[in-house]
């Protein structure tokens, strides 16, 4: 390896030319490639600092959140799990190790309910969900990290890896939070 | 210095949830971008305060409608330059000319600006997070308008020449996890030779 690291120009010419191949320094130093993957990203070497807003500007926009009349304080509610399939016992003809894993959840707090469905296929679990009841549009359902948007009819549906633990219900004017979900299922005698 | 441990997407969940201190830390963090677009889209000074408070009251208007919290410095830049540009047009039916005409830009910025005015704050809201040490050595390289010799980085520093390949190497290092926590840069898991 060259011992001379490459300096800021000869880096801010890399990251111009760069097209997925790194040669000669650069595919030897690991320093050097370090750098350069940054430039790639952040291409702003060179710039000065941004400056701070005058502070009577940021303090009346920081004051925005604490008027009364422009903060609709949201509240908060936690529903109760009313149904859980896993609860009840399996009809005959599902039972066994060959069956589809699915669960099937009820959710209710002041006047809306939620249905939630959760299916395991062979990698993934496939969840359709529903809200139903009086409730002030657009519902988005937190799951974990995601967010789902509710289609006209309040349905929900999203793949992932693992089914959802930690559910929330944002709506216009309040938040709906939904007991944690765990998802080993109860052994049965 | 702002809370590293929420990302902007947590920071909106207790936003929505009517926290104001979340909201007041949200505005120190992206207040000099705002303020970057709204003063270099050839507005008036009056102007480019409306344009600044604007962006912010419609932030907070659309909050429980804001789809991709995780983008929220793209949708500040992106509504100041909305702003911007229908207040230039009212000052142009008005026929009024802003207070420092030699010194804004004829337009509002490009586009191509615009991104690279939101990753220099993404960069710099990484680097208040980061020890004194490691900003000094990062900012002498990558913000000093003219390019520093590492002897020259070594003298602002205080750090001997022999240490400074390696100290800013771990530093590298810290600003990109704190990037990477912050949501600005995606984890790479492996370290080949192509990026």
């Amino acid at each position: 390896m060259s011992e001379r690291h490459l300096d800021r120009k000869e880096l801010i010419e890399a990251s111009k030319k760069y097209k997925g191949k790194l040669t000669g320094h650069l595919a030897k130093c690991r320093e050097c490639r370090e750098t350069l993957e940054l430039l790639l990203k952040f291409p702003v070497v060179g710039q000065l600092t941004l400056r701070d807003a005058p502070a009577g500007w940021v303090s009346k926009a920081m004051a925005l959140a604490e008027k009364k009349t422009a903060l609709k304080r949201v509240s908060q509610a936690l529903a109760q799990l009313i149904f859980d399939s896993w609860a009840m016992p399996e009809p005959v003809g599902v039972r066994g190790p060959g069956a589809i894993e699915h669960r099937r959840l009820r959710f209710e707090v002041s006047g809306i309910t939620m249905d939630l469905r959760a299916e395991q296929t062979k990698k993934e679990w496939s969840i359709v969900a529903r809200i139903a009841g009086n409730y002030l549009a657009p519902a988005v359902l937190l799951s974990d990290r995601d967010e789902h948007y509710a289609d006209e009819d309040g349905m929900f549906q999203w793949v992932g890896q693992r089914p959802p633990r930690h559910l929330k219900i944002r709506l216009l004017d309040k938040i709906i939070e939904l007991p944690e979900l765990v998802w080993k299922k109860p052994r049965r005698k | 210095m702002t809370d590293i441990s929420l990302t902007d997407y947590e920071l909106w969940q207790r936003i929505i949830e009517g926290d104001s201190k979340a909201w007041g830390i949200l505005v120190q963090k992206y207040q000099p971008l705002v303020y970057a677009v709204s003063t270099r889209a050839g507005l008036s000074m009056a102007d480019a305060a409306d344009c600044f408070q604007q962006t912010w009251i419609l932030l907070f208007e659309h909050r429980l409608r804001l789809k991709d919290p995780s983008r929220l410095s793209a949708w500040l830049v992106t509504t100041a330059k909305r702003e911007a540009i229908r207040l230039r047009r009212r000052a142009d039916r008005r026929g009024e000319e802003p207070d420092y005409p030699s010194l804004v830009a004829p337009e509002p910025l490009p586009d191509e600006e615009l991104e690279q005015l939101e990753c220099q704050a993404q960069l710099e809201i990484a680097l208040r997070e980061i020890d004194l040490r490691c900003r000094k050595v990062l900012e002498a390289f990558f913000f000093a308008p003219e390019e520093k010799s590492y002897e020259e980085i070594a003298g602002i520093c205080g750090i001997s020449v022999n240490s400074l390949g390696p100290i800013r190497m771990r530093c590298l290092a810290k600003l990109k996890n704190i990037l990477i926590k912050m949501g600005y840069l995606e984890e790479r898991k492996d370290d080949k030779r192509t990026l």
